[in-house]
């Protein structure tokens, strides 16, 4: 029997409802949203913001790798402490 | 005679609670029903505003500092359409119209990124237990001032998830119907299409465009509407009850810029009046409310 299917206890002993593959897929997500949206999100906006601010960067590869760094350690840390500032 | 002619006329104190409740109801009678075209039309103008700033700002045509402004203006301008539809201002189920008033529902909220059925049901949930600290999903708003809730307002939607966001969720799980579990699912489903949405518009290299049409809009637009929908008129939210739930206050900012919610005493006694009828409501039922005690702060 897939393990999705089976039934599951609480810590009493009683039985839940079982959690399905998505379910648990969609858990994963949403614990992880803060940093995802910090890689899909921040980091492409500091990136362009860089460009657009500095004269020259915008041909260079720097400013994505520090919109990538700036945005995943604040999605990170924000994962962390539940927080964004 | 007017309607607010009638109501002198009569010495209320003499009037019992089911008389004058009576009174109330034949007043407030006369600005029920009718088409509220008025926000049929602000719903679809508002969305269509929204919707062209997306070709006029990503082709570069209308420059970022006269986009974000023009978005945050829809976002707070977004919600009350829905609310009518919500409702069921516009038509009630079965009604020819019915399905226009589903339509506004639907599409009103795009910009602020809430969908219809979780708006329409915690809703609901408000007006039920307007105040309740357990069961008013919008009970955070709550606040000893105005800047005391711009203050809390912003601390709260620094957290990766913001207690309103909860107490939404929480009221929906309360329910527990099958209405509810789908209202759900579709609030999670819009949250991650957005966000997919922004990730895809920003690594296509339009971070900063996105930002200003969707992402500063609705925290800025999100605040105004919180703190004039749901802070300024239920404040100071301590009392709970018909009577007690919610004020009419006077805004520096007028009926306007306060979208009629200086009047929203109005809408909890009668939820199926229009907007727009509010004020003329208000002004016909005040000594009523006077009656009842209802706190009415300058207005």
């Amino acid at each position: 029997m897939p393990r999705d299917d089976v039934a599951h206890l609480s810590s009493d002993g009683a039985p839940t409802a079982p959690v399905s593959l998505i379910g648990r897929l969609l858990t994963l997500l949403l614990q992880g949203m803060p940093l995802i949206f910090g890689i899909g999100f921040i980091a492409p906006l500091m990136t362009q913001l860089l460009d657009r601010a500095l004269p020259g960067a915008a041909q260079a590869e720097w400013p994505l790798v520090a919109g990538l760094a700036i945005g995943g350690s604040w999605g990170a840390v924000a994962n962390l402490t539940g927080r964004w500032l | 005679m007017s309607v607010s002619a009638t109501v002198h006329e009569h010495d209320l104190s003499e009037l019992s609670s089911q008389q004058l409740l009576r009174l109330e109801r034949s007043i407030a009678e006369q600005f029920m029903g009718g088409l509220p075209w008025g926000s049929i039309v602000w719903a679809f103008t508002n969305l269509a505003v929204w919707l062209s700033l997306w070709p006029l700002t990503l082709s570069g045509v209308l420059p970022l500092w006269a986009a974000a402004p023009i978005a945050t203006l829809n976002v707070i301008l977004s919600y009350l359409p829905s609310h009518e539809a919500q409702h069921r201002i516009i038509a009630r189920e079965g009604e020819r119209l019915f399905w226009l008033n589903e339509v506004v529902g639907h599409l009103s909220p795009v910009p602020l990124g809430l969908p219809y059925q979780a708006a329409r049901l915690t809703h609901y949930e408000h007006h039920k237990h307007a105040n309740d600290l357990e069961l008013d999903p919008d009970i955070n708003t709550r606040a000893d001032s105005g800047w005391h809730m711009v203050v809390k307002d912003i601390g709260m939607q620094l957290q990766t998830v913001p207690k309103t966001n909860i107490a939404y969720a929480n009221a929906l799980e309360r329910l527990g119907t099958e209405d509810a579990r789908r209202a759900g699912a579709t609030l999670l489903a819009y949250a991650l299409v957005t966000n997919a949405l922004l990730f895809g518009f920003a690594w296509a290299g339009y971070a900063l465009e996105v930002a200003a049409i969707v992402w500063l809009p609705r925290i800025v637009g999100g605040l105004y509407i919180r703190f004039f929908l749901s802070w300024a008129p239920h404040h100071p939210a301590l009392a709970v009850g018909r009577y007690r739930d919610t004020r009419g206050f006077r805004s520096r900012l007028g009926n306007i810029l306060t979208m009629g919610m200086q009047y929203h005493v109005i809408h909890h006694l009668y939820p199926r009046m229009p907007l727009m009828r509010h004020p003329a409501a208000f002004r016909a039922l005040r000594p009523i409310l006077v009656a009842r005690g209802c706190r009415l702060d300058g207005i």
